[in-house]
């Protein structure tokens, strides 16, 4: 999971190289996760510039136990939750448990089985949909939600990313998804079917 | 034996992988036999293949190309004597302290 040995040691003797790569390669993921975040693109830009400043003064204590993009990922997640109260909020109480209490009943068998055409759309107009849901999803679950999913981090890495427990980071994925596909049932589609898989 | 929230909430929060053989079993099990869960199996599935698709990123590249070329003038003032691409083995190991625990 750490980076090659070389990289790391490149990075800590600051070649300039090593660290006009890493600079490059980790900074559209940055730029989607700071707009992830809720930050509108020009904000992005500043948090993710702060954060690689940050990066390229601190490289000489880079130690390659983890990827350069997850310790960067991490810096970025600190820069924004130190300006964002709502990304700093640990997720307490939220009004999708109701939602997803609803569907079951006290055995936690379906009361009201999934009737999604979210199978049935074709992909573009899906993407599309998402994107329109995806404003609906409170900041954190959707920058932990989009981490996963988009940019690949693993269970481990996440955690470091966002600072929380395994146990927090899967009540974040479990409320996006499960507001996602609520989402996208309710907006209902008359498209065609077996399009999308 | 694994009810249909058992199941969902398992998939929902990424923890199958994690999870014992046992565990993993029942709930293959419970998507065999329960069409309902199978399908919210694969809309989730689906929905987070079609994320990739779905952040909007259209001038994405060009700031990043900016920024970029803006931290060159960083990276060229910061790597200073030493590291000016003179090569991997131009320094002794251990010159900054590098084995330093660095956690965020």
């Amino acid at each position: 999971m750490g980076e090659d040995a070389a990289l790391t040691r490149q990075i800590q003797q600051r070649q300039p190289a090593a660290l006009d790569r890493v600079v490059r390669d980790v900074l559209p993921s940055l730029l989607r996760a700071a707009r992830t975040a809720g930050l509108d693109a020009d904000r992005a830009d500043d948090v993710a510039q702060a954060t690689l400043l940050v990066f390229l003064r601190r490289a000489h204590e880079f130690d390659g136990r983890a990827r350069a993009s997850t310790w960067l990922h991490g810096i970025l997640v600190h820069k924004i939750a130190a300006e964002r109260r709502a990304l700093r909020r640990e997720d307490g109480r939220d009004d999708i448990e109701d939602v997803i209490d609803a569907r079951f009943d006290a055995a936690g068998a379906w009361t009201r089985p999934p009737c999604a055409p979210v199978l049935d759309v074709v992909r573009d107009e899906l993407r599309r949909r998402i994107a329109d849901c995806l404003e609906g999803v409170p900041d954190r679950q959707r920058l932990a939600f989009t981490l996963r999913e988009v940019e690949g981090f693993d269970t481990a890495e996440l955690c470091k990313i966002l600072a929380v427990s395994p146990n927090n980071l899967g009540v974040l994925l479990y409320r996006a998804r499960h507001r996602l596909r609520e989402c996208l049932e309710s907006t209902g589609v008359s498209g065609s079917a077996d399009a999308v898989l | 034996m694994l009810s249909c929230r058992d199941v969902t909430t398992l998939l929902a929060r990424d923890e199958l992988s994690a999870a014992p053989l046992r565990r993993r079993l029942g709930v293959r099990l419970h998507l065999f036999m329960c069409e309902h869960c199978r399908r919210f199996s694969r809309e989730i599935t689906a929905i987070g293949s079609a994320m990739r698709g779905a952040t909007r990123d259209d001038d994405l590249a060009a700031r990043a190309e900016r920024i970029a070329d803006r931290l060159g003038e960083e990276i060229a003032r910061l790597g200073g004597p030493g590291s000016d691409g003179t090569g991997p083995a131009g320094r002794p190991d251990g010159s900054g302290g590098s084995d330093q625990a660095q956690d965020l």
